[in-house]
């Protein structure tokens, strides 16, 4: 074996690849911690402000008694408020929102789970018993569909599940099926669309409105075509923005 | 400009593939190559966070992570026996060699378990060099010995792999 031999089949050797969904889904872990790590340095920033208040009034040369004062007078007006808020007549409405808000999101949550754990077992049928396919197909586009109920009943939740279903749909591209296709288009329309409407009332940077401009006008050419991988290339490229956004 | 995450995500891209491939002619397995390399890219961002400019030479930065990591994979499989880390790669070929050996079908195996069969240091400098196409120089920086060595180990690794595919074969 010449020199340049071994050399040409140590280069085959960069055939070697990661999978792509591990190489998404540690992507995403960056990104998530990233955004952990801001939220923490958010609440320190609002930490600060607030010594910065009591700072300002010690720069103000007020006595120590005109806080304790005021933190008393802060108390009263906050139990007052609590008092009054529970006592009104007319404010049903405004409990039953705080209430039902866990309940739905709850609610999606399972639906999402349902929809994973039908998913790895369409993954294992195809491995292990093909005989079972059908019914395996059959169950992951009814726990596809169902989720696509829930998200539409509760828009505003789309974005909290967002990513474990694109996800979850990464894991489940390896089985080709048309009528799995057209459940899983639905699901990605019903989620993409209120998490652009999110993004879009949020402030962004200049680069990162024109790339959800970008991924808007795929979306609309794509949204009334057959093919739906489109739909979630545009969801991951959205949740990327809203992950550093 | 770039917030330092968007930054890392560049990095990764860019470096993704490399260090995975790496790791896994190393370990041998694709679910341990796995485990390692992102590790390798979340103590990175641990690292990158907050003090990007420390970081002067990021593929040394990376590939030392992953060295480490490998090394440490390694000792906890041996866990109460404790041996030089030149040897570790050896301790885990030998099991990996009974089942290669029996599915050695194509040259692409045949390369690959000739490479683990190499000392540790000829088999990092052979993948950098030969697979990563990274010059001598740049080797040097991440193994911090003189580029002269290097050339040496290059040249001593190329000829301990041929001697182990003649072997083989």
């Amino acid at each position: 074996m010449t020199e340049q031999e071994l050399i040409a089949k140590l280069q085959s050797l960069k055939q070697v690849k990661p999978r792509k969904e591990w190489v998404f889904s540690i992507r995403m872990q960056i990104l998530e911690s990233s955004l952990n790590a801001s939220k923490i340095a958010h609440k320190t920033t609002y930490k600060e402000r607030f010594l910065n208040v009591f700072q300002s009034l010690y720069a103000l040369n007020l006595q120590k008694k005109l806080a304790y004062s005021f933190a008393v007078f802060l108390f009263f007006a906050v139990g007052a408020l609590g008092v009054m808020t529970t006592l009104l007549p007319n404010n049903d409405s405004k409990v039953n929102i705080t209430e039902q808000s866990p309940d739905a999101l709850v609610a999606i949550k399972d639906s999402v789970e349902t929809f994973k754990t039908k998913s790895q077992n369409l993954i294992d049928v195809t491995k292990n018993n093909p005989q079972d396919f059908s019914l395996a197909i059959k169950e992951v586009k009814n726990a596809a569909k169902t989720l696509t109920e829930a998200i539409e009943k509760d828009p505003e939740l789309a974005k909290e599940i967002a990513l474990e279903v694109k996800n979850n749909v990464t894991l489940l591209s390896v089985v080709s099926e048309a009528e799995l296709e057209e459940a899983s288009g639905n699901l990605c329309r019903t989620i993409v669309e209120p998490v652009i409407k999110d993004l879009e009332q949020t402030t962004l940077t200049e680069v990162q409105h024109k790339e959800l401009v970008e991924m808007e006008g795929i979306y609309d050419e794509d949204k009334y075509s057959d093919n739906e991988s489109k739909c979630w290339d545009v969801l991951e490229k959205i949740l990327l923005i809203n992950s550093v956004k | 400009m770039d917030s330092e995450n968007e930054q890392f995500i560049r990095i990764y891209d860019q470096y993704i593939d490399k260090i995975y491939r790496f790791v896994y002619l190393k370990v041998n397995s694709q679910e341990i190559a796995e485990d390692i390399t992102s590790k390798v890219f979340l103590k990175g961002w641990e690292n990158y966070r907050g003090e990007p400019k420390k970081i002067e030479n990021m593929s040394a930065f990376l590939y030392q992570i992953a060295r480490n990591s490998i090394v440490d994979h390694y000792r906890e499989k041996s866990k109460t026996k404790i041996v030089s880390t030149d040897f570790a790669s050896k301790i885990a070929d030998s099991k990996v060699n009974l089942y290669e050996k029996a599915v050695l079908k194509e040259g692409i195996e045949t390369v690959k378990l000739a490479i683990a069969n190499l000392k540790k240091d000829y088999q990092d400098v052979i993948i950098w060099h030969y697979l990563e196409d990274m010059p001598p120089l740049e080797i040097a920086a991440i193994l911090n010995k003189p580029v002269g060595t290097i050339r040496v180990m290059i040249h001593r690794g190329l000829n301990s792999l041929k001697s182990e595919l003649i072997d083989e074969a």
